[in-house]
């Protein structure tokens, strides 16, 4: 398909709409969308009818205790400490390096410590390093990109490390998704350096352990709540 | 289902809702589940097939929107429409995996990008909507609304639908195309409206 010149046919964008085309088919569309604004309007247009339709369905009356069930659990969860994904622009090594110049007194003062910090080199230099640590879940990223995903049980501390991703314009993101619940969840949007890498120490993000890989897709600067873009990377734990 | 009709929170927007749900107020999810419990428990059970599932996923669904509201943006989608999308996908999940089908969705599908609706705040609203998208739906010719029912409920790519229904993947997309045509129609006029 010509990116600039056609757009997607429109049986086949309804069918992409309704989740119907093969998976390859979706891959080719997915390409064309990332770029196409026109397909993009029609296709939310298409979307917004296809959700209507369970508003179709004869209205079925769920169990009375069903409501208190569901409160009990959210109260129960919320003394558990979540995590939720409050960051939406994640940390690159780029942009710590960019505070750099202004802590240069103080970096000046601990030089043996930052040339330890700087010995060690990306992607673990910046921060302690979790990756050793006998209890994490470790994805190791293939795709475009390679790297590693960790994380400690709970969530409470996440390390993305990832190279060879192409810099994106200044209108896009990457976005990492936990694959495995209902339906993709963010983990953030990030950019990589002008190399392609990026190393992110990751607090606060939405993990459940039921998570069974990370993903990465290009999508719009601020991100989406589900995925448009092409999977660029992935991994599973 | 209880009311909260006492409780402020059931005058608040959706968004609003999900800001104090944000904010661990489980009685706003309560109100959330007023709204569209009935909604959630109706397309579990007609991709299920099975009320005890239902409920599962009914519970689930509340508890991903209560753990996970900071997954929503307002500008990618409705709100109803993000409950509507992780329902169906996690009723479709299950009913996957009940079938030892459990294929593994390949990330590349993108399956569960968010679906967009009308806003729906409110009982009454819904009810209205209810009529028009039955009404829609009958007027359909029987094989369109099989072919969308088999997309949306029973989560069949189109090569499936045309085995299944013994024609061709075109007239699968085409009837689908079709049938979104005749549902678009619905919301169309309000969003002109809007647009004057």
């Amino acid at each position: 398909m010509d990116q600039r010149d056609s757009h997607i046919d429109p049986d086949t964008l309804a069918a992409y709409a309704m989740d119907a085309l093969p998976a390859g088919d979706v891959a080719e569309a997915g390409r064309h969308l990332t770029q196409c604004a026109d397909c993009q309007h029609e296709l939310a247009a298409l979307r917004a009818a296809a959700a209507l339709i369970p508003y179709g369905l004869a209205t079925a009356e769920p169990p009375p205790e069903l409501r208190e069930r569901i409160l009990e659990r959210a109260r129960q969860s919320r003394d558990v400490e979540i995590a939720r994904p409050l960051r939406t622009e994640m940390e690159t090594r780029g942009r710590r390096f960019s505070w750099w110049p202004r802590l240069a007194p103080a970096l000046a003062t601990v030089g043996l410590i930052i040339a330890f910090l700087v010995g060690r080199g990306w992607p673990g230099g910046q921060r302690p390093d979790i990756a050793g640590r006998p209890d994490v879940r470790t994805a190791t990223l293939s795709g475009q990109a390679a790297g590693t995903f960790v994380v400690t049980p709970g969530g409470r501390e996440a390390r993305l490390s990832v190279t060879g991703l192409p810099p994106l314009g200044g209108d896009h993101v990457y976005q990492l998704w936990f694959l495995g619940g209902a339906a993709p969840i963010s983990g953030g949007t990030f950019s990589v350096d002008q190399d392609g890498r990026a190393s992110i120490a990751l607090s606060g993000i939405a993990w459940s352990p039921t998570y069974t890989g990370v993903a990465i897709t290009p999508e719009p600067r601020g991100g989406l709540p589900a995925p448009s873009g092409t999977i660029v990377a992935h991994g599973s734990f | 289902m209880t009311s909260t009709a006492t409780d402020y929170r059931s005058t608040l927007r959706d968004e609003e809702l999900l800001a104090l749900i944000g904010q661990s107020d489980e009685l706003a999810l309560g109100v959330l589940y007023d709204r569209y419990g009935r909604l959630v428990f109706s397309i579990a059970l007609r991709i299920t097939g099975d009320r005890l599932s239902a409920e599962e996923i009914t519970q689930d669904v509340f508890q991903i929107v209560w753990q996970q509201v900071g997954g929503f943006r307002a500008a990618a989608g409705t709100i109803p429409g993000w409950i509507v999308g992780i329902t169906r996908h996690r009723a479709i999940d299950e009913t996957r995996s009940r079938r030892h089908k459990a294929r593994q969705r390949e990330v590349e599908t993108d399956e569960t990008a968010l679906e967009q609706m009308p806003d729906g705040n409110g009982v009454e609203q819904q009810a209205v909507m209810r009529g028009d998208v039955r009404n829609a739906l009958s007027e359909l010719p029987t094989a369109q609304r099989q072919t969308i029912e088999l997309a949306y409920y029973g989560g069949l790519t189109c090569t499936e639908i045309a085995s299944t229904l013994g024609t061709s993947v075109g007239t699968v997309k085409t009837r689908l195309r079709l049938g979104l045509v005749k549902l678009r129609a619905i919301f169309l006029p309000a969003q002109e409206e809007e647009e004057r």
